[in-house]
């Protein structure tokens, strides 16, 4: 009777407080004429629970001591499914923190916080390291990390009888704390049958709110991925049976008329296919020059029709061009690439980013005193009789003669107001974008020595800025939270991506410049349509921001580098990871593959460049990758640098590598 | 508001991003207080302090966190001043003034307090500064190449990260490698304490006591015994330093060739990993300069011994090593070669060679014969050579070559007794006879004729004796004799080689040295002159030769 009458108190207690008047009066009256009892006290269940309702409310340590079992609980549960079950309690520890903030009991919440994140250090840390800074419910509405967790629900997936044994527990413990947070913060996915294995748990890892569905979703749109029509490469491969053809019949005339030749490629297109089966018929070996082993393969893979105009190659540099690829080296695991290393000396810590153009002449370094300063490396050599190139100076922006007399050895492009913290040469190396922390976008001529152009657009500084395969179209990316694609001849950016909840600190183009790739802080890689400006690929997976992307020659797959160095490969038509690359210490600044895209270059903080071996994950057929072997790419090679951090990699169109980075002291 | 939080960002920089700060941080209420006063407002409630500090520790985070972007996209791993200069920026706060190092800030911990830092500034007199002379224009930034890798190998070159140690090499490779998870470690060799007795007894027997019975009950042993083999690196290396360093001390080098001997007979043991290690102690014995440094160190035996073990070494693991044998041959054969090479060590090689078996002496020793034993002989001579010893030596090395010939001849007899046909008979007793009468003479007398024309023939040849003009020339010799053979004459055959080393120098030299010298290489390795063969030895030889002779063969010259 006791007890009822307690039960009765905190009833009216409860009603009281959240304000249900007429209930509460409701209830007194029925005290009051003291008749039959309230239908809960029949209810022993019910009763029991309101009764234990009671003691939650306001005990904040329910959260804590609730936390606690379960934790201990969970660590003791069987081997096969702990890990299903561990997986539970970072949602529940981050929602029990942020309940606790949000009832404004911030000592409890910090005492809760400092008690358990130990556990989640290791694969959170980041995520803590925000929420760490959380101290009131408006914080909690302020940042977007904290809101978005707040909104949105967690998946995990867990096998049935993991879920039936983690409901047994909650019931039988009554931790109603617990049962809440879990009900109202995760969503389970239960599924039949064994618990997933240990490693399959990437997608736990970033719980970036509520867009896990909807990346879902977005990863079921379809991508094409092929190659251009009419490709360079294709077009060689054609015109590589007729021109050894023409080298033996005619060879002088190779260096022949412009036009003429450019007919005759077009006629190689058309001819190809006939004068290949010539070939095969008298089994010589005149294509013994343009022999490719995978050239089956490009030819086989899908092609697309090109979504925005291209600009048109000259026709000497097609051939210049045409000319690299027939002798380029053919690389693979056992075929390592030549490396050739630019070191920056005395940037004073200054030097932000660098770039090498695609034939690696040029060197252009960003610094943070907001200069961008370009390197001929062809000239380097002769500087000592450089009198010719003073000839060239201009008198707006580049001044090779120094206050101090002396001569400079680099063209130096002044005209942001920030640090510089992109640069990129376009594909014939005539024009350079640069990207600053005065929110612009430069364009300079590299044959001027002039700024042309001052592209504004973004609101706060511009991370990245990546020309287009094709030039002509280049691509932003920035603090905004935004990804830009322009063409060179309008002020105005021609589409805004966006969609990401943070930073976007990279953006890379696909080989066939229909989508754009970019990174962000917010630990997702996106793809998005360059044409419908739609995010049509999500990839959950990194657990730090990304810093660097990289496409493969073929199109199918992606590397992402990111700030704990890891590297991983997406396929772009799943959406999947292929593997993670594990090697480096410390942020991956920058990668490259290889131009046949059997090799993948990256370039980190830790001072090397290692070379991956990606042919075998690409040459696999499906159904092994799904077996998943994580251990198929493997390192090849490991350079180490003389203390200098490798900002920048580019393999020419020869396929030699070419890197760039800074004499670093303090490394 | 904005002070306090730029004080705070202040005494915060050291917020390493690495750093894994455990304990939560937070704000006291009277850090507040203090910035407060300090700007003046005297009269803050403690409500509004204790309301300010979790906000302030929030900016701050989040300033923080602005500036980490801002130093990833500066390439950065250290956070500088002007990394939250750029974040202060990016949200529209005021920037600190004050900070330019383009160095990372260096902190000095505040005395007795746990996590309390300060920059180290210190006042700077204005004037000190203006009056200070311009400091040196810092240089000028600059680019240099060099290649990192040239095909995936790294040059070794000033530009390039020393290459790292071997271990660590070897683990990088196992990485590369992927496949294998299991990465091995580097084995630790434990030997057991009886091993190890073992050893020691062994190589103390080796060192002084290697003339007495315990020493061959040791060798028979380490012949015999099972469970040797943890210890067959530790004896090859014990075998190479002993033979480096004490080439003059006969005893040991004797006792040192005879543990390699049993090591080798011993079936349990696995040596071959090791060959590499001990062949060339092996080799040193045979060949050496000098060995021992006493006249009584009969080292021609321990010559004779190594020799057996060289070639019982080729026997058994030239299937395996496909070049063992062609490189012990080819040491051999330059010290037999090399005239400025002393006699013991031609008899070394030559005792070398004869061991490794008959054709080995057919292929690289008798072709040379002739010649050699043109230089040999007048060492041997007591009229020309003084030297007792000199003499000696020079009377061993041409034991040795008989016994070489004799052997190899003895070998072709045995197996081609049928060849030795009637036709052969009559020539052969005959000039069995002539030789035996005046051997010495005759062929002296040959060589004595020979020698101007064997100048021109051989001319330049002496140094090295390419193998493949003495072959030549050989066959001319040789060939010269047979087709002296009808005259059945020791003088005929003499003159007839006589002739024949004129006619290659002829003009026929082209058609007829050809001719001879094609047949006889199709006749030597048909192998169906034995009987030129034998009679080339006698020539140069003699009577000597006869003692190889098997019984019933040497019926027919009888």
């Amino acid at each position: 009777m006791e007890n009822m009458q307690a039960v009765n108190n905190f009833v009216a207690a409860y009603l009281k407080k959240k304000g249900f008047k007429e209930a509460e009066q409701l209830l007194e009256d029925l005290q009051n004429k003291d008749s039959t009892p309230i239908d809960f006290h029949s209810d022993p269940q019910l009763a029991k629970f309101i009764h234990h309702f009671s003691q939650s409310e306001d005990d904040v340590a329910q959260y804590q001591d609730g936390y606690r079992k379960l934790r201990s609980w969970a660590y003791s549960s069987l081997d096969l499914y702990k890990h299903e079950l561990l997986r539970v309690l970072y949602p529940v520890f981050i929602h029990s923190f942020m309940d606790l903030v949000a009832k404004g009991h911030l000592q409890e919440a910090r005492a809760f916080f400092n008690a358990f994140r130990e556990d989640h250090e290791l694969m959170h840390s980041r995520d803590l390291q925000k929420l760490e800074g959380v101290l009131s419910q408006s914080h909690l509405e302020e940042m977007e990390f904290a809101r978005s967790l707040w909104q949105s629900k967690v998946n995990i997936k867990i096998c049935q009888y993991s879920y039936d044994l983690l409901l047994q527990y909650l019931h039988k413990t009554q931790s109603t704390a617990m049962l809440g947070v879990i009900n109202e913060h995760i969503n389970f996915q239960v599924s039949s049958g064994q618990p997933t294995s240990m490693s399959d748990d990437a997608e736990v890892v970033t719980l970036i709110g509520s867009f896990q569905d909807a990346a879902n979703q977005i990863n079921q749109k379809e991508i094409h991925w092929g190659l251009l029509e009419d490709s360079l490469e294709e077009r060689l491969e054609k015109a590589g049976g007729l021109l050894s053809d023409s080298e033996k019949t005619e060879g002088e005339n190779r260096d022949g008329d412009v036009d003429e030749t450019k007919k005759r490629l077009v006629e190689g297109g058309k001819q190809g296919a006939s004068t290949k089966k010539l070939k095969k018929d008298k089994a010589v070996n005149a294509t013994a020059k343009s022999a490719r082993p995978e050239a089956n393969t490009t030819s086989a893979a899908p092609q697309v029709k090109p979504e925005l105009t291209l600009p048109v190659m000259p026709t000497e540099v097609e051939q210049s061009i045409l000319e690299d690829l027939r002798n380029r080296v053919q690389l693979s695991s056992v075929t390592l690439p030549s490396v050739g290393f630019y070191t920056l000396l005395n940037t004073h810590n200054g030097l932000n980013c660098s770039s090498i153009s695609h034939d690696g002449s040029l060197v252009a370094g960003g610094f943070s005193d907001s200069s961008l300063k370009v390197w001929d490396m062809a000239k380097l050599g002769q500087q000592a009789g450089s009198s010719i190139l003073q000839g060239e100076n201009d008198s707006t922006s580049s001044e090779r003669v120094g206050p101090n007399g002396g001569k400079r050895s680099y063209t130096l492009f002044q005209g942001h107001s920030g640090p510089v913290y992109s640069a990129t040469f376009s594909p014939l190396g005539d024009f350079i974008l640069s990207s600053s922390a005065d929110t612009t976008i430069r364009l300079w001529s590299t044959k001027l020595n002039a700024n042309l152009v001052c592209y504004k657009g973004h609101n706060y500084p511009v991370w990245d800025v990546q020309f287009s395969p094709v030039g002509h179209y280049f691509a932003s990316s920035s603090h905004d939270r935004t990804a830009r694609i322009w063409s060179m001849d309008r002020i105005q950016p021609l589409r805004i991506m966006a969609g990401h909840l943070s930073d976007v600190d990279c953006v890379q183009w696909h080989a066939n410049c229909n989508y754009i790739a970019t990174g962000s802080s917010d630990k997702t890689v996106r793809l998005w349509d360059v044409q419908s400006g739609e995010c049509v690929r999500i990839f959950i997976g990194h657990r730090s921001m990304i810093l660097s992307l990289a496409m493969s020659p073929d199109g199918r797959y992606m590397a992402s580098g990111d700030e704990d160095g890891t590297i991983m490969m997406w396929d772009l038509s799943s959406g999947r990871c292929v593997t993670p690359l594990m090697g480096h210490t410390s942020c991956v600044w920058t990668l490259a593959f290889s131009c046949e895209g059997s090799l993948l270059a990256s370039g980190s903080a830790d001072c090397t460049v290692k070379l991956w071996d990606v042919t075998t994950s690409t040459k696999v057929p499906r159904n092994e990758e799904k077996s998943g072997n994580p251990n198929r790419l493997r390192s090849l090679k490991t350079l180490p640098t003389k203390s200098s951090p490798v900002y920048s990699l580019r393999f020419s169109r020869r396929n030699l590598l070419f890197a760039a980075g800074v004499l670093s002291k303090n490394v | 508001m904005l002070f306090c939080l730029r004080k705070f960002i202040e005494t915060r920089l050291n917020l390493k991003i690495e750093k894994k700060n455990g304990r939560m941080s937070d704000v006291p209420k009277e850090a507040i207080e203090v910035v407060a006063q300090s700007i003046g407002i005297t009269n803050l409630s403690p409500e509004v302090a204790g309301a300010l500090a979790p906000d302030v520790e929030y900016r701050v985070r989040e300033i923080m966190q602005e500036a980490i972007k801002c130093m990833r996209h500066s390439r950065r791993t250290v956070l500088t001043a002007d990394d939250v200069d750029s974040a202060l920026k990016l949200r529209n706060v005021e920037p600190i003034f004050g900070f330019t190092a383009g160095d990372p800030l260096r902190f000095k911990r505040a005395a007795g307090h746990k996590d309390l830092f300060y920059i180290d500034d210190k006042d700077v007199e204005f004037k000190e500064v203006i009056e200070a002379p311009l400091p040196k224009a810092p240089l000028g930034t600059s680019v240099t190449s060099h290649w990192l890798a040239i095909e995936g190998v790294q040059p070794a070159i000033p530009e390039n990260a020393p290459v790292k140690a071997p271990s660590d090499s070897k683990k990088a490779e196992y990485k590369e490698d992927g496949l294998s998870v299991d990465v091995k470690l580097p084995v630790k060799h434990v030997l057991s304490r009886e091993l190890q007795l073992y050893f020691d007894k062994i190589v103390e027997l080796t060192v002084n006591r290697s003339v007495s019975v315990v020493f061959k009950q040791a060798l028979l042993s380490l012949a015999t015994d099972s469970g040797l083999h943890p210890l067959v690196p530790y004896f090859t290396y014990f075998i190479a330093e002993e033979v480096a360093r004490n080439l003059n001390n006969f005893p040991l080098m004797f006792a040192l060739m005879r543990i390699a001997w049993s090591l080798l007979q011993n079936e349990h043991i696995h040596i071959e990993p090791y060959l590499h290690q001990l062949m060339p102690s092996v080799m040193t014995c045979l060949v050496a300069k000098r060995l021992g440094n006493k006249f009584t160190d009969n080292h021609w035996e321990l010559r004779n011994f190594t020799a057996k073990l060289v070639a019982s070494i080729c026997k058994r693991f030239g299937h395996v090593y496909h070049n063992l044998q062609p490189r012990v041959t080819r040491t051999l054969l330059h010290a037999f070669l090399d005239p400025t090479k002393t006699l013991p060590q031609h008899y070394g090689a030559i005792r070398g060679l004869a061991a490794l078996g008959p054709s080995v002496v057919r292929l690289l020793i008798l072709p040379n014969l002739e010649v050699y034993l043109q230089l040999l002989e007048p060492e041997m001579l007591p009229e020309k050579q003084k030297d007792e010893i000199k003499r000696h030596e020079a009377w061993c090395v041409y034991g040795a070559l008989l016994r070489a010939a004799g052997l190899c001849m003895y070998d072709r007899l045995k197996m081609f007794p049928s060849l030795l046909a009637p036709p052969t008979r009559p020539v052969w007793k005959s000039n069995g006879k002539v030789a035996t009468t005046n051997k010495r003479k005759a062929s002296t007398d040959n060589l004595m004729q020979q020698t101007p024309v064997k100048k021109l023939a051989t001319d330049g040849a002496i140094g090295m004796m390419p193998i493949n003009s003495m072959q030549v020339d050989m066959q001319g010799v040789v060939g010269g004799f047979s087709t002296g053979i009808g005259g059945s004459n020791i003088g005929v055959s003499s003159i007839s080689r006589q002739v024949s080393n004129n006619n290659i120098s002829g003009r026929e030299v082209g058609g007829r040295g050809l001719k001879t010298s094609t047949v006889l290489a199709q006749a030597w390795k048909e192998d169906t002159d034995a009987g030129n063969l034998l009679a080339s030895l006698f020539e140069l030889f003699g009577e000597s030769m006869l003692s190889f002779t098997p019984e019933p063969e040497l019926s027919f010259f009888l």
